[in-house]
């Protein structure tokens, strides 16, 4: 009797593990098929290049971005993780940053995801891919330069990494490239023909291109300088100084662009190195034109502004590797650009400027109010405010309330300004005024 | 039947061979926890004596580049520094909130929570007031506890 029924359990957990492992390989068979399928249907949207059903065209077009882009997400986090395990001591010895994650958050991978990715260095971020073919010879070029044993480290990492992840990576490569294709093709034929095809009407184009420009797929007029809207002669000193370095570094930009879509051009490197030196002589031209501004007014506003965020954005630039002693300097001089341009605004500009940037930090923090006095925390901060204001007043000699409102300017721009488009800076810009009025005469 | 059955699983359970199982089985699980108790104990007296339990000690440590944890207990609540090197020259510090004073605003432990900051620094210029203060020396550091108090600093009177 025990026998029997012992024998059916048997047959049944038997019958239960072939179930399993049917279901197991079935899925296994129809993931690598809609794998494929994803590829295929894109290389079929692809065939239809000039598109007699936009709209078609259009969606299949939007399908493949989409796919791509989840399947570079997924592709991410799979050699991330795994990236975390092969090449740390690589990692460690060529970049801190992931260093400084890794020792932090151990292997819980999306605390190191969270640290990881509030690093705003772009060319670290992507140099932590071992398995990015394209980049490899970037990184280990920057490894090498600072230390030949942790290039040969980093190399042996890409080699674990690129034999565990190579398939999903060549998989997301085939994907992402044929979707650029399709928006090349988009772009060259607008670029061209001012349309997306012989049979395709120029309204439909620009709309589609409008479109794609308005959620940042495209860039507006890529490689294309921007032509000037501007009369330079109209405009103040100050203004005319912000604005032109502007507009010049604007177009540096488009160029750094054109060369970043040929990154196997040999000569890439050195051609982006030396837009973006152009880059940083245009601030150092503006900072002297600033500095002789200053000297005939010493309280120009603007010309203070302007000065501080230059100092503020070569900071962000240096920030990994300056002496801090030589930071502290930079501070101290960033300081008080920011006391000088606050002191001589009228009331009323400063009661609005301060209130414009409260708005948007209380926005940004998604907080109902002001945060209350009562909270420990809040009040600790305000105690450092205080002394910090007692301390620049005497400094500076300026009103213990005026230096409170330049902290907070300070602060402001210190938080957001890597984050800033030209637009915000233009905007608050125009809140004190002077920006208003030079725009006002230049339309 | 079922009485045979259960005779024959005593005379299989009572041979030596079992026994000898037994033991192995008993002096493994002691073994391990003996491992897990000299590593426990390793690790207290680690913390006893290498490890930073004010301010100073921190600093002093973290100046050298060396790896260090510290946990400060505040008025605004505990806050866990830490500090390493990433090569024999260049070091980093983090900063982060582990909790929060009770009176704290429930509104402001959602913000902070589980945020932090990182800076990095010299070997033997580490600024002491990274863990004195909170508004000063913020211009090296990044990470989104240090966002978020900028914007704080901003809403504050």
């Amino acid at each position: 009797m025990i026998e029997r029924s012992c024998f059916k359990g048997g047959r049944l957990f038997l019958l239960g593990m072939i179930f399993v492992i049917f279901l197991i390989f079935s899925l296994l068979i129809v993931e690598a098929v809609a794998e494929n399928w994803y590829i295929y249907s894109m290389q079929q949207c692809l065939y239809y290049k000039t598109p007699k059903d936009y709209e078609a065209w259009s969606s299949c077009s939007d399908y493949a971005r989409q796919i791509s882009e989840d399947k570079i997400e997924k592709a991410y986090a799979v050699y991330s993780s795994g990236l975390m395990s092969c090449s740390d001591k690589a990692a460690n010895n060529c970049y801190f940053d992931m260093t400084a994650c890794t020792n932090k958050c151990n292997s819980d991978y999306d605390c190191f995801n969270k640290c990881w990715r509030s690093n705003p260095s772009r060319l670290d971020r992507e140099c932590f891919d071992p398995c990015d073919k394209e980049l490899k010879e970037v990184c280990w070029k920057g490894c090498d330069d600072k230390n030949k044993a942790c290039a040969t480290e980093y190399a042996n990492a890409y080699k674990n990494c690129e034999s565990i992840y190579e398939e999903d990576y060549e998989k997301t490569k085939a994907v992402w490239s044929i979707s650029s294709e399709m928006e090349d093709y988009l772009y060259n034929s607008w670029m061209n023909n001012g349309n997306l095809g012989p049979d395709y009407p120029l309204v439909a184009s620009e709309k589609y291109i409008k479109e794609k420009q308005a959620s940042g797929e495209i860039a507006k007029e890529e490689g294309k300088p921007i032509e000037s809207k501007i009369n330079y002669d109209e405009l103040t000193p100050v203004n005319k100084i912000y604005f032109k370095t502007r507009e010049e570094k604007y177009n540096l930009y488009q160029q750094i662009q054109i060369l970043e879509q040929n990154k196997a051009d040999p000569s890439y490197k050195l051609k982006t190195q030396m837009m973006y030196d152009q880059v940083k002589e245009l601030d150092n031209k503006a900072e002297i034109e600033y500095k002789n501004l200053l000297k005939s007014n010493p309280n120009d506003y603007w010309a203070n502004y302007d000065l501080a965020n230059i100092k503020n954005s070569r900071r962000l630039d240096k920030v990994y590797l300056e002496d801090i002693k030589n930071m502290k300097e930079e501070d101290a001089q960033m300081q008080q650009n920011y006391f000088d341009a606050f002191r001589n605004l009228d009331d009323a500009t400063k009661k609005s400027l301060l209130s414009d940037i409260r708005k948007q930090n209380l926005e940004k923090l998604n907080l109902k109010s002001n945060p209350t006095v009562n909270s420990p925390f809040i009040q600790k901060l305000n105690a450092e405010k205080e002394n910090t204001a007692q301390t620049y007043a005497e400094k500076y000699k300026m009103k213990v309330d005026d230096v409170k409102s330049s902290v907070t300017l300070m602060f402001d721009s210190m938080i957001n300004y890597a984050k800033k488009s030209y637009d915000d800076i233009e905007y608050i810009r125009n809140r004190a005024g002077e920006g208003e009025r030079a725009i006002e005469k230049t339309q | 039947m079922r009485g045979q059955l259960k005779k024959h699983n005593k005379e299989k359970t009572a041979t030596p061979e079992h026994k000898n199982y037994f033991w192995i089985i008993i002096k493994s699980i002691l073994y391990v926890i003996g491992v897990a108790v000299a590593i426990f104990v390793i690790m207290v007296l680690y913390f006893l004596f290498f490890s930073c339990h004010d301010k100073t000690c921190f600093i002093k440590s973290a100046n050298d580049c060396s790896t260090q944890h510290f946990d400060s207990k505040e008025d605004v609540g505990s806050i866990e520094y830490a500090s390493g090197s990433y090569n024999s020259t260049h070091c980093w510090f983090t900063k982060e909130f582990v909790s929060f004073s009770s009176n704290e605003d429930q509104e402001l432990v959602n913000l902070l929570k589980d945020k932090n900051m990182v800076c990095y620094y010299k070997k033997g210029n580490f600024d002491p007031d990274w863990v004195n203060t909170w508004l000063f020396g913020l211009n090296s550091c990044q990470g989104e506890l240090k966002d978020s108090i900028g914007s704080l600093v901003v809403l504050t009177e």
